[in-house]
Formats: C-alpha cells, sequence, structure tokens
C-alpha cells in the first residue's frame, strides 16, 4: 500500500478538538489527508494548517456533502489511486484505510464501505435501531443490501468519483451516494471497521431526529 | 343590507394595499404590467368583499357549497403553488451558492503556499 498514492477526504466543521489526533493519525499510515474546512468558526483550519496539510476552505459553512463533494473536485485533479472518505470526530481509525481500500486498489470493486456492524463494536442502542431503519429503506430504494449505510469510511476508485454525482449538501448525501452506486451499478463491497464512540463525538453526532431531514432532502430536494 | 364587521376590516386592508401598489408604481418600483395585474386582483378583492353573494354565484357555477368555500379553495391552491415554487427557488439559489463557496476554495487553495 505504501507505494499507492491514497488521498483522505476530511470534511470537518468545529473540530478542533480532534483535528489534529485525525491528521496524525492519518499520517502515521502514510495517507494523504486533505482537510475540507466547512466554514468553522474555531480553531480548525489553523490547527489543520499547522499540520502543514492540504486545507481547501469553505468561506461560510455548506454541510458535509458539499465539503466531500469540494474533496471530491480537488481530488479528480490529482488522480490518485484510491480516495478515502474520514470522518474528523475521531471516530474512524487510519488503521482500517488498508483493509479498506485493498479491493479498491486490486481493482476488485469501485468502492469499499466500511460497515461497524461486521466487527463487534460498541453502538448505542437507539443509535443501532435508526441504523437499521435506514438499511431497509436503503433496500427499498436501491435494492443494495447493505449492513451500515451512513458509515463516514469509504474508498472510491476514480472511475467511481467519476461516475457518483453529488447534489445533496447536508447528510443526505450518505444515502445519496448509496442511489449513485446503485444508478451507476458501480462494484462495491464492505469492509469492517472499528467505530469509536467517545462522550465528544457522541455529543456532537447527528441528532437521531435528523433523520426525518435527511429523508425530506432525499424525497424533495 | 347591513355591513359586517369583517368587511369593513377585509375593505380597510385591501384598500390600503391597493394605495401601496399605486405608490410603490409611482416610485418606479412595480412595472406597469404587474401595477395593472395586482390592482386588478385587489379590485376583484374589493368587490367581493362588497358584494359577498358574488363569490356565492361562483360556488354555484362550480359546484361547492359556499362562496366563501370556493375562495378558500382557490387560496389553498395558489399558497400550495406559491411554496413549490419558492422551496425549488430556494434549493436553487442554495446549491448556487455553494457552488460559488467551492470555487472559491479551491481557487484560493491553487493560491495558498504549498503546505
Amino acid at each position: 500500500m505504501m507505494n499507492k498514492k491514497i488521498l483522505a477526504i476530511v470534511p470537518a466543521y468545529n473540530e478542533e478538538e480532534t483535528i489534529g489526533g485525525v491528521i496524525d493519525d492519518l499520517l502515521n499510515f502514510g495517507v494523504t489527508p486533505i482537510i475540507v474546512n466547512d466554514g468553522s468558526k474555531d480553531k480548525t483550519e489553523s490547527i489543520a494548517r499547522s499540520k502543514k496539510v492540504r486545507v481547501i476552505s469553505h468561506v461560510i459553512n455548506r454541510g458535509q456533502g458539499a465539503a466531500l463533494t469540494t474533496g471530491f473536485a480537488y481530488a479528480k485533479k490529482v488522480s490518485p489511486d484510491c480516495v478515502v472518505t474520514f470522518d474528523s470526530d475521531g471516530q474512524v481509525q487510519a488503521k482500517d484505510i488498508e483493509n479498506l481500500c485493498e479491493s479498491v486498489l486490486n481493482r476488485r470493486v469501485d468502492v469499499a464501505l466500511g460497515s461497524r456492524f461486521l466487527m463487534d463494536n460498541d453502538i448505542p442502542n437507539l443509535k443501532k435501531f435508526i441504523l437499521k431503519l435506514a438499511l431497509l429503506y436503503t433496500k427499498l430504494t436501491t435494492g443494495l443490501v447493505i449492513t451500515d449505510t451512513h458509515n463516514g469510511l469509504r474508498a472510491f476508485s476514480m472511475h467511481a468519483l467519476n461516475e457518483i454525482k453529488l447534489r445533496q449538501s447536508g447528510m443526505a448525501h450518505a444515502s445519496e451516494i448509496l442511489e449513485e452506486i446503485a444508478l451507476k451499478e458501480l462494484k462495491y463491497t464492505e469492509v469492517p471497521v472499528t467505530i469509536l464512540y467517545s462522550e465528544y463525538s457522541k455529543a456532537k453526532g447527528q441528532r437521531l431526529s435528523n433523520s426525518v431531514n435527511i429523508l425530506m432532502d432525499l424525497w424533495f430536494k | 343590507m347591513s355591513i359586517t364587521g369583517i368587511q369593513i376590516i377585509l375593505f380597510v386592508l385591501i384598500f390600503l394595499l391597493l394605495v401601496r401598489t399605486i405608490l410603490r408604481f409611482k416610485e418606479g418600483a412595480i412595472r406597469q404590467t404587474s401595477f395593472i395585474g395586482w390592482t386588478l386582483l385587489w379590485v376583484i378583492g374589493g368587490v367581493a368583499v362588497i358584494y359577498p353573494d358574488s363569490t356565492g354565484r361562483l360556488a354555484e357555477i362550480v359546484g361547492v357549497g359556499r362562496g366563501v368555500d370556493v375562495v378558500v379553495y382557490i387560496a389553498v391552491v395558489v399558497l400550495f403553488y406559491l411554496i413549490f415554487k419558492m422551496y425549488n427557488r430556494l434549493n436553487t439559489v442554495e446549491g448556487e451558492i455553494t457552488k460559488l463557496v467551492r470555487m472559491l476554495a479551491l481557487h484560493d487553495d491553487g493560491n495558498e503556499k504549498k503546505s
């Protein structure tokens, strides 16, 4: 993996607590971090810049979907061997990237999706319930049978990036990515990944009631 | 024919809206065609308020119980239509803002000292 170029798109909005650690984690594993600062009002940007990694900044907050799309736009200019999406709140681990990218780098699939359910992870019950509902919804609307539809850790080949058209700026992008995978008939696989829930990430994470907003975005936007 | 309180209130409101429309037209804030359009709307509204039975005639024609019901039904449809248009417009504008922000972000990135 060391001689392959892997880009990690890290969308970040007010993550001064964790962004430093996330960047260190990625650098440790030989992955190139691309931080997309989505209009943060705290020290996220300055911390990221101090680590001497590429930081692309939105002047105002546009949403995680928009931040990822900006990251993808940048990646298309660079054309790496593999593009990974990586959360900035410390929930996902860089050590999982090697496994994640393997099938993409071997050209067996276009997209590798991380799944917290394929491994023994400690997942809060209500969150688990909502995610299971999301799985059912995904199966019904896209035909894809996936165990974790809202996992921030994903790997894409350049072919996949060029095929996928993301229009959702908010959190509905996760579902939109799956819809695009189904629509463009991209080859995909799921890979077990570790999700670390901390008090910080649980507090900052999406309110479960946001599921309603996501559905409204998917159906009406 | 006795005049009800609601007729007075509505008539006054419509009259004020008509005055506002005329003033804005004089300021040049409204085009001539739009001025005619809005004025017609207020006049129709005013007539419906002064002669409430006129809506009853309309109701008979389209097969609805009361004149007031016809007015409300039309108003609801118009509102839905307007909201639908505004919602779409809003989404388009938000998308354009995001495109602008992205352009700025990628452009600035090109100019940043290579880190």
